[in-house]
């Protein structure tokens, strides 16, 4: 954690021309959090700024860094009128109910919820930065202690405003200010050329623990986002305990640099390699006939023959724990879907495989615990290939199993991982949906006509919030064959009072001249802006760029990827496609009952496709509104800093 | 005559109810309504071809209205009105020839005519090209009468006539009924044998190995494709099923029972599969004069994707679609809402629709629209009967098959008889 932090310092400058997303300042806030609350009455969770709506997506330039006693009346002002916080406030709390139960789907559980009110202070230290000590930094290490002395009580109320900060550049500098006596400022205060300096030095520790590294280049100025990730992970070295780690750390520099690239995908028209997946596959899976000849490359399996083998093996498959088991089922059979849903469900279930797991002898539980997360993660593709967002965080969770110090306690380390994970759903998906929900509520004005395309919790929870806050709008809501995901939609959305207009897709050129705003949600954003969501997305962009319609895309920053992806052939995820030869209510349509006789006919259900950036108008993200184009930016930063 | 009248009524239910469809047969059944209007007609002596056009006239704006969306009717009833002009000319022409002829010889020349004939057969020559051919350079060059003097001099054309040959009077009263009974017949031909003469065509645009992409199900573009697969080409054909009626099944099961390789998409799929599609083909309902094209819903979506790939977008029509009016505001003027019981069910949403509250107006509205409009500029190509055309060209085109006169056949006044 700690080598996280330091490992910022060298592309700083970079950060601030960023400006509207506060890396820096969400670091000072999570550290200094406690004591800001501990200022305020702990009960109101949310500050002021968090009310400030309009500010939010571009602060004055260089407000973080310098201008905090100015910036501080630019942040709060407008919207902060005597009657409103309390009100919102009110609402806030509603929208975080809201919030879990569409996150976790069928298999809602009250966890995350609680997770919210009621985490343990070791959360909250956990993220801020307790991990390991890093020796090369005494600041830091000072800055540690100053943290575990603050009581733990005020923890729990601390997580909100690291959230709030992500959103908010005035609120970030707010903090600081009330703040003299933390380490925070003095730190600020390194000059360039300490930082500089700094970074000099890790950089030649972590080239010597490499032991003759492959790559030179790597200790050079020029760092590349992908070296500099391969230098952060190094960076433990030195930084952790025991020289027995060692070992430990040399293991992980190639591998991270191995994962910097994203892997190639797997090709499933690659035969060799196909064989030898079908060896390692829990369950034999019949290929379907009738494949699309240009999908030749994705895979595709009969589903009604998937479902009750996986289910007869259900006892008799020792390797893969019950909940993961039970989590893949549902992916199966399609009861959780989106991907918040899906990940949220998938990281419940690794945690409860890592409460039952204990570490055979002989062996370490950083590699054991990988290796076992490895076969859950190759069991789930079985059931369902990944989404981007459960790559994100399995990825993420790997990490910090390798990261766990070899010294601590088993207990101890599923402890922290436990933290972990509900840490990060709680951040990365939960408040970040609020902060998200609140900055696309800024977006929606009176007598607005909105469009959405299918079901995306944000954009259904961004409604409903700016529904209860009393703007009068309208939704029009798209939907299509074959998931037809909008119904449900819909009938939530005209449950809770709002007007609303219903419509196939084909419709979206003719009902797009009154719409004024288009909302859409996204599987995952790519970092040349491509916006990777469910099929349809594009064309619903596309016709609303046509028609001069912004489209505002909604998507917590976890599922930002740094693949690229140019259209949506090279990679996507093939359906069932029995599912599109019949139409759900429909009986007269059944021309295609026996489709699969047919030898020149191919039925093709695309569930994902991608939108080329430039229909889109501005990406509603939990660190602010920014363009596509930024999104490689913060893929980049949010990996170096927050991830490993 | 009753029955005349009954058949119309019949017709006319049947467009209110949509219980015609698909603009090919509503072409043709308005044809042979007309052609049947045509020959029970009674003719006055003086004035046939004005007296057919009125009660072309009379019956078809009642037909139109009955549909005003279905654009196949107007045309027809301007395509017969066409006709009946045309016949007429033609007859009055030959006639003012035989009577140029027998001007000298013949001596039944009234006073008043009598320094008119050449003059006036001149006349109505040049009157009747203007009114029945485009305009061109060349009448525009002839300093003749304009276009308001036409139905007049037409007229006197055939008083002229009726005056100078009594003798055939009656023979060619039957000659004019008899030819455009004919040249509608002609036409009710051309109709249903439209898609024969389009994908004659086919193997000039469907080259080997290419994707071709269309929406819903159009009997043009399954013949088309069918006639290209018949001449040895063999390519690969994606079909969007065209929610929410779902013709594209039938149209991939039609085609895979020519043999076709055939990929059946969701049309939300459209924008995925576009980059790797070669052409575009689609059928339409009608194309405007000035090129855009009233499509079934979803087509718009299907032209912009084609648009951003640069791939081309071909629109397949017969000549009746042809409608030389120009669209305003087509999306709403020229739609058609369906049920929205396509969509969802009626009962679906009872349970949270609270009727009783609020302000009486129902929180939820479900839009079904029958038709899209494609703009001339997404257009590449139209492949009509008569060969390929730009979507600039239609205009052109369409003023080879109606008079301007009868562009407006709701507002003329029911005058004459």
């Amino acid at each position: 954690m700690e080598a996280r932090r330091t490992s910022r310092h060298p592309i700083d400058p970079k950060v601030r021309q960023v400006g509207f997303f506060a890396t820096g300042a969400l670091r000072d806030c999570s550290q200094s959090g406690p004591l800001e609350l501990s200022s305020s009455p702990p009960v109101s969770n949310i500050s002021p700024t968090r009310n400030s709506i309009s500010p939010v997506m571009i602060p004055p330039p260089r407000q973080s860094s310098d201008t905090f006693v100015l910036s501080r009346p630019l942040a709060v002002p407008h919207l902060v009128s005597p009657l409103r916080p309390p009100v919102v406030e009110d609402r806030m709390v509603v929208g975080s109910f809201d919030a879990s139960e569409y996150l976790l789907g069928t298999s809602a559980s009250s966890r995350i919820v609680d997770a919210e009110f009621s985490e343990d202070s070791s959360v909250l230290f956990r993220w801020s930065g307790s991990g390991k000590l890093s020796s090369s930094l005494p600041s830091v290490g000072f800055d540690l202690t100053a943290m575990k002395s603050n009581p733990p009580a005020l923890a729990p109320a601390a997580i909100k405003p690291a959230a709030m900060i992500e959103k908010s550049g005035g609120a970030v500098a707010k903090i600081p200010s009330e703040l003299p006596t933390s380490s925070k400022p003095l730190r600020e205060k390194t000059t360039k050329a300490e930082r500089r300096a700094l970074q000099e030095s890790q950089r030649a520790a972590k080239a010597a623990s490499k032991a003759g590294g492959n790559k030179p280049s790597a200790a050079s100025g020029v760092a590349t986002p992908m070296k500099e990730k391969a230098s952060k992970a190094v960076k433990q070295v030195p930084s952790s305990v025991a020289t027995s780690e060692k070992k430990g750390g040399e293991r992980n520099p190639e591998k991270d640099k191995k994962k910097d690239i994203p892997h190639p995908r797997m090709q499933f028209d690659d035969l060799n390699r196909v064989e030898k997946a079908k060896r390692r596959a829990v369950v034999k899976q019949t290929e379907a006939r009738n494949r699309v000849e240009l999908f030749r490359h994705l895979p595709q399996y009969e589903y009604g023959t998937h479902f009750p083998k996986l289910e007869s093996k259900f006892f008799q498959l020792d390797p893969v724990h019950p909940a993961v088991q039970k989590v893949g089922l549902q992916y199966l059979a399609g009861d959780i879907v989106g991907g918040n849903a899906r990940c949220i469900a998938m990281l419940q279930a690794f945690k409860e495989a890592i409460k039952d797991y204990s570490t055979p002898p002989e062996k370490t539980l950083a590699r054991d615990l990988t290796a076992k997360i490895g076969s859950y993660v190759s069991f789930l593709i079985e059931c369902r290939p990944l989404s981007i967002s459960m790559g994100n965080s399995i990825r993420f969770l790997k990490t910090r199993i390798a990261k766990l110090p070899l010294t601590v306690s088993e207990s101890e380390a599923k402890e922290e991982l436990y933290t972990d994970i509900d840490c990060f759903i709680n951040d990365k998906i939960v408040l970040a949906d609020k902060v998200i929900v609140n900055n696309a509520a800024t977006k929606i004005r009176d007598g607005d006509v909105l469009l959405t395309y299918g079901c995306s919790c944000v954009v259904e929870m961004t409604m409903l919030y700016a529904h209860e806050l009393g703007k009068q709008f309208r939704v029009v809501v798209i939907d299509s064959h074959p998931k037809f995901e909008g119904k449900a939609l819909l009938r939530r959305l005209v449950a809770k009072g709002l007007s609303c207009s219903y419509t196939h897709i084909n419709a979206v050129s003719y009902i797009m001249h009154e719409v004024t705003r288009v909302f859409l949600g996204a599987a995952s954003i790519l970092s040349n802006g491509t916006v990777y969501s469910r099929v349809g997305t594009a064309c619903v962009a596309m016709v609303a760029h046509a028609f001069r319609v912004p489209v505002l895309i909604c998507c917590e920053a976890y599922k930002f990827h740094e693949r690229v992806q140019l259209d949506s052939i090279c990679s996507n995820e093939l359906g069932d496609p029995d599912l599109i030869s019949k139409v759900a209510g429909r009986a007269d349509v059944n021309y295609l009952d026996n489709w699969h006789e047919k030898e020149n006919l191919e039925l093709l259900n695309l569930i994902y496709d991608a939108t080329p950036s430039d229909y889109v108008s501005i990406v509603i993200t939990d660190y602010g509104m920014v363009p596509p184009t930024s999104v490689p930016v913060i893929v980049r930063d949010y990996r170096q800093h927050l991830w490993i | 005559m009753p029955d005349i009248q009954a058949l119309v009524n019949e017709f006319i239910i049947k467009l209110k109810k949509r219980k015609v469809e698909g603009s090919q047969e509503t072409a043709k059944l308005t044809a042979e309504l007309l052609r049947s209007v045509i020959s029970q007609q009674r003719v006055p002596y003086n004035n046939q071809a004005g007296a057919l056009i009125d009660a072309m006239k009379a019956v078809g704006e009642k037909l139109i209205a009955a549909n005003p969306v279905e654009l196949a009717v107007g045309n027809i009833v301007r395509r017969v009105l066409h006709i009946i002009r045309e016949e007429d000319l033609s007859l009055t022409t030959a006639a003012v020839a035989g009577l140029n002829l027998s001007a000298v010889s013949d001596d039944e020349d009234d006073g008043e005519q009598e320094d008119h004939p050449v003059l006036s057969a001149a006349a109505v020559a040049a009157a009747a090209r203007s009114t029945l051919r485009p305009p061109s350079l060349q009448t525009l060059l002839e300093d003749m009468p304009d276009s308001a003097a036409i139905p007049q001099s037409s007229s006197s054309g055939g008083d002229s006539e009726g005056k100078s040959k009594s003798a055939d009077k009656s023979s060619r009263t039957r000659r004019l009924k008899h030819d455009i009974i004919e040249a509608v017949n002609e036409l009710i031909q051309d109709i249903s044998t439209c898609h024969e003469q389009i994908s004659e065509q086919a193997v000039e645009h469907i080259h080997q190995n290419e994707v071709i992409l269309t929406l819903g199900r159009s009997r043009t573009v399954m013949e088309f494709l069918c006639a290209a697969k018949e001449k040895k080409r063999s390519f690969r054909v994606f079909v969007a099923e065209g929610a929410p009626r779902y013709q594209g099944h039938v149209l991939a099961k039609e085609l895979v029972a020519r043999g076709l390789q055939t990929t059946l998409i969701t049309d939300s799929a459209v924008f995925a599969m576009i980059s790797r599609v070669n052409m575009v083909i689609v059928g339409a309902h009608a194309v405007m004069a000035n090129g855009g094209v009233i499509a079934p819903v979803g087509l718009n979506m299907v032209a912009l994707a084609a648009q951003r790939h640069a791939v081309p977008f071909v629109v397949l029509a017969g000549t009746h679609k042809l409608c030389p009016l120009y669209p305003h505001n087509p999306e709403v003027l020229l739609n058609e809402l369906k049920s929205p019981s396509e969509l969802l069910d009626f009962g679906e949403f009872s349970d949270c629709m609270d009727f009783g509250s609020g302000n009486g107006s129902p929180l939820l509205h479900v839009v079904n629209p029958a038709f899209d409009y494609v703009p001339p500029k997404l257009v590449s190509l139209f492949i009509t009967d008569t060969g390929g055309h730009n979507p600039s060209y239609m205009y052109r085109l369409i003023a080879d098959y109606y008079s301007a006169d009868d562009l407006v056949v709701q507002r003329r006044p029911v005058s004459g008889n």
